[in-house]
């Protein structure tokens, strides 16, 4: 019986027509997800009116390559230009490009699309096999335990991004304030708006991580051209002799410790509601430096870095699916817009989805799994594309950046506000960067700030009678228990590191 | 120790005044957290629309003085001077004029201006990618968001 639904399964999945769509959305994914801004959320947008006259399979098929694409391709700015066009990609600059400036671009950018890719396998898997016990975990969690879960990435972040905790601490409250501007989320009253009408929606994530991570790393760049404190040699550095870029299999497993942690940090994020890909990616990444034999060369172009961050922001991509289909909750943005278009071709997600549609479902699946076969093949064919953008010198390229930063923020909401927004929030970048203030802190702090608000405030409404409540929930109590232990490391830690100082 | 060393020590670099900066925003938004927000209370309704932005800009504060007590003896990254950045604010300056003159001119010409200052800023002279490429990216951008994205940019 199982047998016969996993043939018909992948029987429609490998119909030439579906599978000529999963390619041209893997591949638009890719390329959208490349340039600065676009990250695969716009992509998804943008082409769900494509759907319309697909099958229902085609077009989910179609929407989840799209998304596959978008997130591995938001990489490769990253890797190239540090600037990395979605918040999830930080990490990604942070070894991707040290290993782009000494000459390794194409070996990173392999990394990143295998990485990726076998992320993306170990969850689809996982979804398959888990769809309904995982749902039934994820509903377990209320606001209690978001919070909990909140405090301890913040805490966990804090310790690896920047130079100093406090420094980051500063840097996540800036981000979780910003992330207060506009209508608040309980009672709808504006909050520091100052009468402005824009300000009311709050500020936009986009302009704030495309100023802050992308459009402040290219003016930097700039600069340093500018002021001659760098020489462009980065196109001259790329290697030339083709055994330079080889990545052989048995180098790329040897990190199979990192590549699984990474696969299933992302899986078990993505199955929590909200709490998206950005936290998963810096959670794998700082999971994958504290466990290293190598955590001194993290930052400094180690591909253990690449390997953690990629696993595990594509993993997020699968595993997102789980609460969409079994409960009808959309993971992230991406899933919210996969539900739409289910919606538009009259599929209805939730508990009775799997039952009602169950061919559909395991057409999907199938569908993810020859997808990743052929994001594999796309994306390694296009590795020979992109590196030619490598060669091409800085003083070229960085221009045409900036441009299609203003493109990319205007693209979404059509504002030149969001423009502005930008504008200042590169410059906030610029100033943080300098001083070593984690810039990806406050990115992430304005992420997940909206989250961490409501689910505190709905967390001490419900537990203001008596506070010692809340640790009748054992998972809550678990991530406090190692949120306390995280700090009170890091206080400890820089205690000693000012006493050996002094 | 003399007392010049000691007078160069406490010049303010770019940490302590980004310090300074983040300190006084907070205290100011604090400050204003009032009369932005307004809190329509019926009895008791703690936690309030208030209660997380006022705690977290409580939290910079105490942070920001925290960072510069501790720091007030070492070592501060200089400002730098001014002449070494003009390149780099010419590039900036370009772009706010260029987003400024998108609302009455149009992206395309924004656009192409940006590049073409900024291109011409670090130093490329050849024609063809002063101008040339520029033009080109623009047009693709301008065209291939107007007809293929369905986007009309301004």
């Amino acid at each position: 019986m199982m047998q016969d639904i996993v043939l018909h399964a992948f029987a429609a999945a490998i119909q030439p027509m579906n599978l000529i769509f999963i390619a041209f959305g893997i591949f638009l994914g890719i390329v959208i997800g490349a340039l600065p801004g676009l990250g695969s959320v716009t992509a998804m947008a943008v082409l769900i009116p494509l759907t319309f006259y697909m099958s229902p399979l085609t077009a989910i098929a179609f929407l989840v390559g799209v998304n596959k694409g978008g997130t591995s391709g938001g990489a490769v700015p990253a890797i190239l230009l540090n600037s990395p066009g979605t918040p999830e990609s930080a990490a990604t600059a942070w070894d991707g490009y040290p290993m782009a400036r000494r000459g390794e671009a194409f070996r990173a950018l392999k990394f990143a699309l295998f990485s990726s890719v076998t992320g993306d396998t170990i969850s689809d898997l996982l979804l398959i096999v888990l769809v309904v016990p995982f749902a039934a975990f994820a509903l377990q969690f209320g606001p209690v335990e978001y919070t909990a879960v909140l405090l301890f990435s913040f805490a966990l972040i804090a310790g690896i991004a920047g130079d100093s905790p406090l420094k980051s601490g500063m840097a996540i409250f800036i981000g979780i304030f910003l992330a207060t501007i506009g209508l608040d989320p309980v009672s709808s009253t504006p909050r520091f708006t100052f009468g402005r009408i824009e300000l009311y929606d709050g500020l936009s994530l986009a302009a704030l991580a495309i100023g802050a991570l992308a459009l402040s790393s290219v003016v930097m760049q700039i600069s340093d051209l500018a002021t001659k404190r760098v020489v462009d040699d980065f196109a001259a550095n790329q290697a030339v002799d083709k055994r330079d870029r080889k990545l052989p299999a048995r180098e790329f497993f040897s990190y199979w410790r990192t590549l699984t942690r990474g696969a299933l940090i992302g899986s078990l994020v993505g199955m929590l509601p909200g709490l998206g890909v950005t936290l998963a990616s810096f959670m794998s990444y700082a999971a994958a430096k504290r466990s290293s034999k190598n955590r001194d060369t993290f930052g400094q172009g180690e591909p253990e870095g690449i390997i953690a961050t990629e696993s595990a922001n594509s993993a997020v991509v699968g595993s997102n699916l789980i609460p969409t289909i079994a409960l009808g909750i959309p993971g992230n943005i991406a899933a919210a817009l996969l539900i739409g278009a289910l919606m538009m071709h009259g599929v209805v997600p939730g508990p009775f989805m799997l039952q009602m549609h169950g061919e559909l479902i395991y057409g999907l699946f199938a569908s993810m799994i020859v997808a990743n076969l052929l994001h594999l093949l796309i994306g390694r064919a296009g590795l020979s594309l992109w590196i030619q953008f490598a060669r091409v010198p800085r003083r070229i390229i960085l221009p045409l950046v900036l441009m299609l930063c203003i493109f990319g923020i205007y693209l979404p909401s059509q504002s030149l506000w969001d423009v502005g927004v930008m504008l200042a929030f590169a410059g906030m970048g610029i100033l943080f960067t300098r001083v070593g203030i984690s810039v990806v802190c406050t990115v992430i702090g304005f992420l997940l700030g909206e989250m961490f608000e409501t689910s505190l405030r709905q967390s001490l409404l419900l537990y203001q009678v008596d506070g010692l409540s809340i640790l009748a929930s054992p998972v809550a109590g678990i991530f406090l228990l190692l949120t306390i232990m995280i700090v009170a490391r890091a206080i400890w830690r820089g205690s000693r590191k000012k006493a050996s100082t002094a | 120790m003399t007392a010049r060393s000691v007078v160069k020590r406490f010049q303010p670099g770019m940490p302590a005044l980004t310090s300074i900066l983040l300190l006084v925003g907070a205290l100011a938004g604090l400050y204003v957290a009032d009369t932005q927000i307004q809190v329509f209370g019926f009895g008791n309704q703690w936690p309030d629309a208030r209660t997380v932005p006022m705690a977290v800009l409580g939290l910079l504060a105490v942070a920001a003085a925290l960072r510069l007590v501790l720091n007030l003896n070492s070592a501060e990254m200089p400002v730098g001077p001014a002449r070494s950045q003009v390149r780099v604010a010419i590039v900036v300056l370009s772009s706010a004029a260029a987003l400024w003159s998108m609302t009455y001119f149009g992206f395309l010409p924004g656009a192409v201006f940006v590049a073409f200052v900024s291109t011409l800023a670090l130093g490329e002279r050849r024609p063809v990618f002063v101008i040339g490429l520029p033009l080109v990216v623009a047009f693709a951008v301008y065209y291939g968001g107007r007809y293929g994205l369905n986007v009309p940019l301004p």
